[in-house]
């Protein structure tokens, strides 16, 4: 047998996992129309359950605030342990589903996004909290299958990875016949896509969520138990097995198991493929300043994006047109008014505030510049890119890189960030063809594979040393941040930044304002009625994200120069979720909405003023907290904090004052 | 949707019906590894522990509570994120001040207090932390886990010394005002590649995760190896790995003679098993977390027979180990529940080896004399380690080092067998 083909059979486990998780994110999105971000994590806190009740006989209960354990059994069977998680990944689906998702079920998918990122941060809590655990050194946990090695074609592979791998196959298969010929499965799907025509045959959307919710967190439950012994198991790296299952989910359509199974046993087994060819010692082909594990994780995005690309249109379905619900974009006013009042309240926080506030205040004008990417990408054009880290970290590097060729510190930050809208813009070509959540996740795919293969690699990044930025000037006049003592986060600094984001939000205020601007939301109302009425889609979603990846890279470089040292951890592509909620909290339809979310920036303004600076002895759940705020947001206020205040404001209520409403679906 | 309603209750019948009890595989309800405290250290009498180990020197005759304005010294850590929490390092530190302060007098009968700041896994949250302590004027700031060590930056900038902890940051082990009593990965990586050519292999392969400081280690370990006329073959998986199989598989296609695995504690019961299960001749080294007794356990004999592990300290022939009895006593008076295992005994060690500092500078330590009294240390004693010079040479580019050493142990039917003395792996990185 081939060295390529034991290569292939190594990667199965991994595939096996991938594919495992896949299944069930594609049952959410079946029946519910929500990409799980949060599937792994329902799947770890179960897991987590299982193996505690396994060995303590206790329920640990998922609700902080009740209490922690429930004593059940002595010492509980195996049976007995499989049938408690079976149960309670049911019951927590269940109340999953009827707590957050069955309220967004006519949201926008955006907000669903949001709400799953906030359950995810919620379940690290408490797992967290409630499993607190010094290291994997010190707990024991029974696997449910047998490790023992078995020989195949003449390789090695262990009983569980292939038990697996055939369970997953096994799963995809009675899920395809029962979504065909069951008349659950063909209610869940006359649900999925057409509620009100299903409500008329009798067919209760909430109960047909309910089943799903319950057997897709029951799928994730049972993944996560079985690849305990194969991936580990911890709060820190479990949910986040999420992204590769997307990939696989993605290339299923979310919508075919058998697909999606056979994806993800196809991406393991790509990946071992490719690390064998890597790694083998007459591997010549490939430069010495190519990560190994970022061309892993690239190729399968590559193949990913060209599949999705080739089968998907220009212009959207009618679904798709329904699918969009973002909240409404009030034209910006008296923006220079804002800019000079804000400007001047930030230069006054600067020259009067201490250290830690002058650092809140370069953290959080920083962050905004970063938000405002957001707000074009989401909020104007209706297009959900998660990739606002990696173009960040691409033009922060770049920047350093130039300057220590001797570049002026100006033509560094031209430089650097022309070259993230470049990348930007190329980046999100698929963006014309693929949109929603298949753009979301097609997006974070890709940071994924940049964050692998650009920034881990030390020509760019210096690897695991960082780079610090050389002292900016210009015409000689020194704009560094750092100084000693209480004098660091020099107000200079500050003002450089205050100057970008000024900048930037007058730029993107003057683009919402003019035809841009409306050829933007028009495309964010409904592509086909844009295309209709004479606007180009792609040209003015390729605009739209070449603006953003501006924004994004003009954070990157003013990040690079506001921190010691740049390392390529300050650009990790899950953070763009982060960033993209808090937007979203903030108001992801306007300015203001990326003003707040810097204010609310962990290690930002509002942290400084609570004397929480990012740096804390915090015991208090805050993640669970940020996670419930999160949720709360996307359920009640699709606004965001400055889409509530406007429509608190008295004047705000004045026609005049109300913006001009662009249709945001068109009828059934 | 009836019927599955009545599915519903069809299972909760099921639980009900399955509860039934199997004997106690392992002889109690929790599968917590812990370690017996010795007999020869009773927690009632930790100041006669205490003379016995390498502080002995430092305890006056009867030492009596400490008193009155506490000396702050801050501690960096990560804890309460999503990316990883890891109190016990805090917490073993905690236990060791309320150990200090409440029966060897503190800090010439001044209570010492550590502040902990949490970095929030950010680099805006390390810089924070750092900013934060030089505003509070602390004689040193003790390091935990900190990825960006930017904290560590601000901390050089303005002459604070940062002192021990976990070497995760190249900034931790690089800055000229930081110092070390961890040979961290990098120790490890060379002293398995020493061992490796010592033992005559002419092929190997380094199986690492490909982030930070276990990448750079990787790195060290394979000059070793290539200097020493080896072949080389490396092996990176990233952070977000699925299944270590594949990184696993292909390191052993080459019918190495060593295979070395640099992972994070999560990987080792995989890199145990899978080397196990791909029936690999080659020797097998993997760093000292994985050889808790929790992960040898699980695993079983067979996966760990034969292996070779790092570990920080010499392994006791008799039942005395002081320095390790001590750490074990006052953990279990004072750590709140925290487990010895595991890496508070890291920041334990840093602990008491700034309060050796700190004892010969009075009650009123500053950081430069923190700093230049570290600069001066040769061959100073080092809590449950080897010995600490830190005149910036023990390691080449790693001036932050003042006690890498590392001492290796082969497994035997579950039992760690030392191999040799300590390994001077400094001398040996630079050739």
């Amino acid at each position: 047998m081939s060295s390529s083909l034991g290569a292939l059979l190594a990667g199965l486990g991994g595939g096996a996992v991938i594919a495992s998780l896949g299944v069930g994110l594609v049952l959410t999105y079946r029946s519910s129309n929500v990409v799980n971000f949060a599937h792994a994590a329902l799947g770890m806190y179960v897991a987590y359950a299982y193996f505690d009740f396994r060995e303590t006989g206790d329920l640990v209960l998922p609700v902080l605030g009740l209490p922690a354990r429930v004593h059940l059994v002595p010492r509980p069977t195996l049976a007995t342990a499989l049938v408690f998680a079976l149960v309670l990944a049911a019951a927590l689906g269940a109340v999953v589903y009827l707590v957050i998702f069955r309220l967004l079920r006519t949201g926008a998918p955006l907000a669903r996004v949001v709400a799953s990122l906030g359950l995810l941060l919620y379940l690290q809590e408490v797992v967290r909290v409630r499993f607190p655990v010094a290291g994997a050194g010190v707990v024991r946990r029974r696997p449910v299958l047998p490790t023992a090695p078995v020989r195949l074609l003449g390789t090695v592979v262990t009983v569980n990875r292939l038990a697996l791998a055939l369970l997953a196959v096994a799963v995809a298969v009675v899920l395809t016949v029962f979504f065909r010929f069951s008349a659950l499965g063909l209610a869940i799907r006359a649900g999925a896509a057409n509620e009100k025509g299903a409500l008329l045959l009798g067919i209760s959307p909430n109960r047909l969520g309910v089943v799903s919710w319950a057997a897709a967190t029951v799928l994730g439950g049972a993944a996560v138990i079985l690849i305990e012994p194969i991936s580990g198991l911890s709060p820190s790296t479990t949910p986040l097995l999420v992204v590769p299952a997307l990939a696989a989910a993605l290339l299923g359509g979310l919508r075919s198991f058998a697909l999606t199974t056979v994806a993800g046993l196809g991406i393991g087994m790509a990946q071992s493929l490719i690390l064998d060819l890597a790694v083998r010692p007459d591997a010549t082909w490939l430069p010495g300043w190519l990560p190994t594990t970022g061309l892993q994780q690239a190729v399968p995005v590559v193949v990913i994006i060209g599949v999705l690309v080739r089968r998907s249109d220009v212009l959207p379905d009618r679904r798709g047109v329904l699918a969009q619900r973002l909240p409404p974009s009030p034209t910006p006013r008296h923006v220079t008014g804002w800019v000079v009042a804000i400007g001047a309240l930030a230069i006054w926080g600067l020259w009067t505030a201490g250290a830690s506030g002058r650092h809140g205040i370069i953290v959080s004008t920083i962050a905004a510049v970063g938000s405002l990417s957001v707000v074009v990408a989401t909020g104007y054009v209706g297009q959900i890119s998660l990739a606002v880290q990696a173009i960040a970290g691409i033009a922060g590097f770049t920047a350093i890189r130039l300057m220590e060729q001797r570049a002026p510190f100006l033509v560094a930050v031209v430089a650097a960030v022309a070259l993230a809208t470049l990348v930007g813009t190329l980046v999100s070509w698929p963006a014309t063809r693929v949109r929603g959540m298949s753009l979301a996740v097609v997006t974070l795919a890709v940071a994924v594979a940049i964050e692998g293969l650009v920034l881990a690699s030390d020509a760019v990044s210096g690897g695991a040393a960082g780079r610090s930025a050389p002292r900016p000037e210009i015409f000689g006049w020194d704009l560094s941040v750092g100084a000693v003592g209480a004098a660091n986060f020099r107000p200079r600094y500050g003002a450089v930044c205050l100057v970008g984001l000024g900048l930037a939000a007058a730029g993107v205020a003057n683009l919402r304002r003019n035809r841009t601007g409306l050829r933007w939301l028009a495309v964010r109302s409904n592509e086909r009625a844009a295309a209709a009425a004479g606007i180009e889609v792609a040209r003015a979603k390729l605009g739209a994200f070449a603006v953003s990846s501006l924004l994004a890279g003009l954070a990157g470089v003013l990040t690079a120069f506001a921190v010691t040292t740049l390392s390529p951890n300050s650009f990790m592509a899950i953070g763009a979720l982060v960033i993209v909620a808090l937007t979203y909290l903030g108001g992801v339809a306007g300015i203001s909405g990326a003003l707040i979310a810097g204010v609310l920036t962990q290690g930002g303004v509002l942290s400084a003023l609570g004397g929480d600076s990012g740096a804390t002895t915090g015991e208090g759940p805050v993640l669970a907290l940020s996670g419930i705020a999160l949720i709360v947001a996307a359920i009640l206020v699709p606004g965001g904090i400055s889409g509530a205040v406007r429509a608190w404001l008295p004047a705000a209520r004045s026609p005049q004052s109300q913006p001009r409403r662009v249709p945001q679906e068109s009828s059934r | 949707m009836r019927r599955f309603t009545t599915c519903i209750a069809v299972v909760a019948v099921m639980v009900l019906g399955l509860s039934c009890s199997e004997a106690d595989p392992g002889g109690g309800a929790t599968q917590r590894s812990t370690i017996a405290t010795s007999e020869l250290c009773r927690a009632d009498d930790l100041v006669a522990c205490a003379r016995r180990s390498s502080l002995g020197e430092l305890i006056v005759e009867s030492p009596t509570p400490a008193t009155g304005d506490p000396l702050v010294i801050g501690m960096i850590n990560q804890e309460n994120t999503p990316a990883g929490s890891y109190p016990e390092l805090s917490q073993a530190v905690q236990a060791a001040v309320s150990f200090v302060n409440e029966q060897l007098g503190g800090l010439a009968g001044r209570p010492i207090r550590v502040e902990v700041c949490n970095t929030g896994f950010s680099a805006e949250g390390s810089t924070d932390c750092g900013q934060k302590f030089v505003e509070a004027r602390v004689p040193a700031v003790l390091g935990g886990i900190d990825v960006f060590g930017n904290a560590v930056d601000v901390l050089a900038a303005n002459g604070v010394p940062y002192v021990g902890g976990i070497p995760v940051s190249m900034q931790s082990v690089r800055s000229d005002n930081s110092f070390q009593w961890s040979g961290g990965t990098w120790g490890a990586a060379v002293a398995f590649a020493h061992h490796a050519v010592e033992a005559h292999a002419t092929s190997v392969s380094i199986v690492y995760g490909d982030f930070g400081s276990i990448a750079d280690a990787a790195k060290v370990g394979e000059a070793v190896l290539k200097r020493a006329g080896a072949t080389v073959q490396m092996v990176p998986y990233p952070v977000l790995t699925t299944d270590l199989t594949a990184a696993l598989s292909a390191a052993v296609g080459s019918d190495h003679d060593a295979v070395i695995v640099l992972a994070a504690d999560t990987g080792c019961r995989a890199g145990l098993e899978g080397l196990a299960a791909l029936g690999t001749r080659a020797t097998r080294y993997f760093t000292g977390a994985c050889a808790a007794p929790s992960i040898t356990e699980q695993v079983g004999n067979a996966a760990t027979e034969g292996a070779i592990f790092n570990v920080e300290g010499p392994i006791p022939k008799g039942v005395d180990d002081p320095d390790r009895d001590l750490y074990n006593a006052v953990v279990a008076r004072y750590g709140d529940g925290l487990n010895p295992i595991g890496a508070g005994t890291v920041t334990f060690r840093s602990f008491m080896n700034l309060y050796r500092v700190l004892v010969g500078l009075g009650a009123d330590p500053t950081a430069s004399g923190v700093s230049t009294a570290l600069r001066s240390q040769a061959g100073a004693p080092s809590f449950d380690g080897h010995a600490s010079t830190c005149d910036r040479k023990q390691f080449p580019a790693l001036p932050a080092m003042c006690a890498p050493q590392q001492i290796l142990a082969r497994m035997h039917n579950g039992q760690l067998a030392q191999i040799g003395d300590w390994i001077d792996v400094g001398s040996i990185a630079r050739g």
